[in-house]
């Protein structure tokens, strides 16, 4: 399938980070681009703050986070955010795609969820098959190589 | 990538820049809620007002005004500031700089209360990390050797040798004094 990674309009990279979304038309779980796209101005701007802060290295659980204590899920990524109540989720992965820069980081997103209790995990094994596909390594080395 | 010459999405209108400042501002808060730590409840409390205006403020902050930010921040026993600066990006291709960034550099810069306190850090930073003069005595690094005053072992001995602490501390030339070290003598 053809699988494009395109950058997130007006939030930039630098040196360190990078952030863009992963797109296939063929595939409609991969939906993160689509469901960002089609908020509404106030919440994108809430998730776009988000993304401008994990680009300025800074942590905070609430805004993102990862599973790096979870050995299978470690390069999994995701993005939260508050939406009329609900716990909205835009999921993706971590991924170093400079061969001469293998600091500099990635993350691109995949897809949209909405968080009841816990995490789906099942979201996340799509994470780590899809982000393991030579068609989305190449693109993603497209775009951040 | 490309990106880098575009602009960046607080440049589209004002209300997109303010709403990146408000989120930087509840940013600061959360965490500083997190560290102390100090529940919505205790917060809520503390302002007078319910936790659901509490809860509503930091999910949606884009309304934030001056008043509420001193609120938050006293209720939190913290304080807060506007700051304006220039980082020579005036296209607004990189975006805003993070608060946090501002706070941390002036906490490295030993939290400055006044201009004299600032100018007496800038004084110690270029001693600890350069050659410097005073009068016709030259000192070397730390650890260099000075053949006309060999007890000198560095600025750096003489500019903490009045201090108990063995963190820097700020001090002005005129305070400055240098004693024989023991070996030397």
């Amino acid at each position: 399938m053809p699988y494009s990674v395109i950058p997130v309009e007006g939030v930039g990279g630098n040196p360190h980070r990078g952030i863009a979304f992963l797109q296939c038309e063929e595939e409609q779980r991969i939906d993160a681009k689509k469901v960002f796209d089609n908020l509404k101005e106030k919440n994108k701007r809430d998730l776009l703050s988000r993304f401008d802060y994990w680009l300025g290295g800074q942590t905070s659980d609430k805004y993102f986070h990862g599973w790096p204590n979870l050995e299978e899920y470690k390069a999994c990524f995701v993005f939260k955010w508050k939406q009329a109540g609900a716990q909205r989720r835009l999921y993706g992965f971590l991924c170093h795609p400079r061969a001469v820069d293998r600091a500099f980081q990635a993350c691109v997103l995949v897809l949209h969820s909405q968080k009841h209790d816990e995490t789906d995990f099942s979201e996340l094994d799509y994470i780590n098959r899809v982000r393991t596909l030579p068609a989305v390594v190449r693109a993603a080395k497209e775009l951040f190589g | 990538m490309e990106s880098s010459i575009e602009q960046h999405w607080t440049e589209a209108n004002s209300e997109a820049f303010a709403h990146r400042m408000a989120f930087d501002f509840i940013a600061q808060i959360e965490k500083k809620m997190g560290s102390l730590p100090i529940s919505q409840i205790e917060l809520a409390r503390r302002l007078k007002v319910s936790e659901g205006a509490v809860s509503k403020l930091l999910n949606n902050p884009q309304n934030l005004t001056l008043r509420t930010i001193a609120k938050y921040s006293r209720a939190l026993g913290i304080k807060a500031a506007i700051v304006a600066y220039d980082d020579g990006d005036p296209q607004n291709t990189k975006g805003p700089i993070t608060s946090e960034i501002f706070t941390t550099c002036w906490e490295q810069a030993g939290r400055p209360r006044d201009v004299w306190a600032l100018d007496a850090m800038r004084m110690h930073q270029s001693v600890t990390t350069g050659v410097i003069c005073i009068g016709d005595i030259p000192f070397g690094p730390t650890g260099g050797n000075n053949s006309q005053y060999p007890y000198c072992r560095s600025f750096v001995d003489i500019a903490v040798s009045g201090s108990n602490s063995s963190a820097p501390v700020p001090f002005s030339l005129s305070t400055i004094y240098y004693q024989r070290q023991p070996e030397d003598k």
